[in-house]
């Protein structure tokens, strides 16, 4: 099993991108009224870049809550996909499965295709650090307000999915060599 | 108070559904997760859909040109050096400095 340290160093090109891309939410969050305390309850409770980021449009509306779930939900249907491919990896049902569940984004999903984590601890615990990431960068957005250029920092994670992207490639490549 | 306590509630529903659908019915889609071409092409696919929304979305063209010539640097640099930390941090330095060149933030 990996430690945190370990995993830390691990988790670093998320850790920058989830930092700044969260104080962007949080800096645009601020600027439509969002109060530093719900921006820190909605990142908790939520965790989900995309689906905040759409959010913006409904914040401080006189949104019809059916549409406004609708249209979080289409855009959170890849889910479903990240789920079929973690249904043996995250075992049986307990308190860790369920937030590893919760926790289930873009970014956890590529940290479990780069690093081949075995034990059920082990993902829990860098879904944990990557939330903590996700949560400090969506408050510091909300506290600090439009102090501060975050542009183009949210690369970091793109540049991520690219290489994971070329190394799934591989996989397919290797899963259709071997017959 | 209201409306803010629905919204928080609304977008927390919204994803963890999503989230939670195949695990509900893991039972009957164990069977298709034991393929391992089906789970690599599916692995491949989505992380493929990431990565070109991450590229294009909500951006205008040069925007765009920059976060393309990044992504190329980020694959050459990857292919020839292995190392993900100075691939990322080459892409992410070329996409901040051209960025900020853009809205002209420096020069």
């Amino acid at each position: 099993m990996k430690n945190y340290k370990e995993m830390i160093v691990q988790s670093f090109p998320v850790a920058v991108a989830y930092i700044f891309l969260g104080v962007t939410f949080g800096v645009l969050f601020a600027s439509k009224g969002g109060s530093i305390g719900l921006s820190f309850i909605i990142s908790v409770t939520t965790f989900a870049g995309a689906a905040q980021f759409l959010s913006l449009e409904y914040f401080g509306t006189d949104f019809h809550t059916l549409e406004f779930f609708l249209a979080i939900f289409i855009l959170n249907i890849r889910h479903i996909g990240y789920g079929l491919t973690a249904i043996k990896k995250f075992g049986t049902w307990d308190w860790r499965k369920v937030y590893m569940i919760w926790g289930f984004t873009d970014e956890n999903f590529g940290m479990l295709q780069i690093n081949n984590y075995e034990e059920k601890k082990s993902i829990f615990k860098i879904f944990l650090i990557n939330h903590f990431y996700w949560v400090f960068g969506c408050t510091l957005g909300a506290a600090v307000g439009k102090n501060i250029n975050v542009k183009g920092l949210e690369f970091a994670l793109t540049s991520l999915f690219i290489i994971l992207f070329f190394e799934s490639l591989k996989n397919v490549k290797k899963e259709f060599s071997e017959g | 108070m209201t409306n803010n306590f629905m919204f928080a509630v609304i977008l927390c529903l919204g994803t963890i559904s999503t989230r939670f659908l195949p695990f509900i019915f893991e039972k009957k889609l164990m069977n298709i997760s034991k393929y391992n071409r089906v789970n690599s092409i599916l692995i491949a696919f989505l992380i493929g859909y990431i990565m070109l929304r991450s590229i294009f979305d909500f951006q205008n063209e040069s925007e765009i040109k920059i976060k393309i010539l990044a992504s190329v640097v980020v694959v050459i640099i990857y292919k020839t050096t292995r190392n993900i930390f100075v691939s990322i941090l080459l892409g992410t330095s070329i996409v901040v400095l051209g960025l900020n060149y853009l809205s002209g933030a420096i020069l």
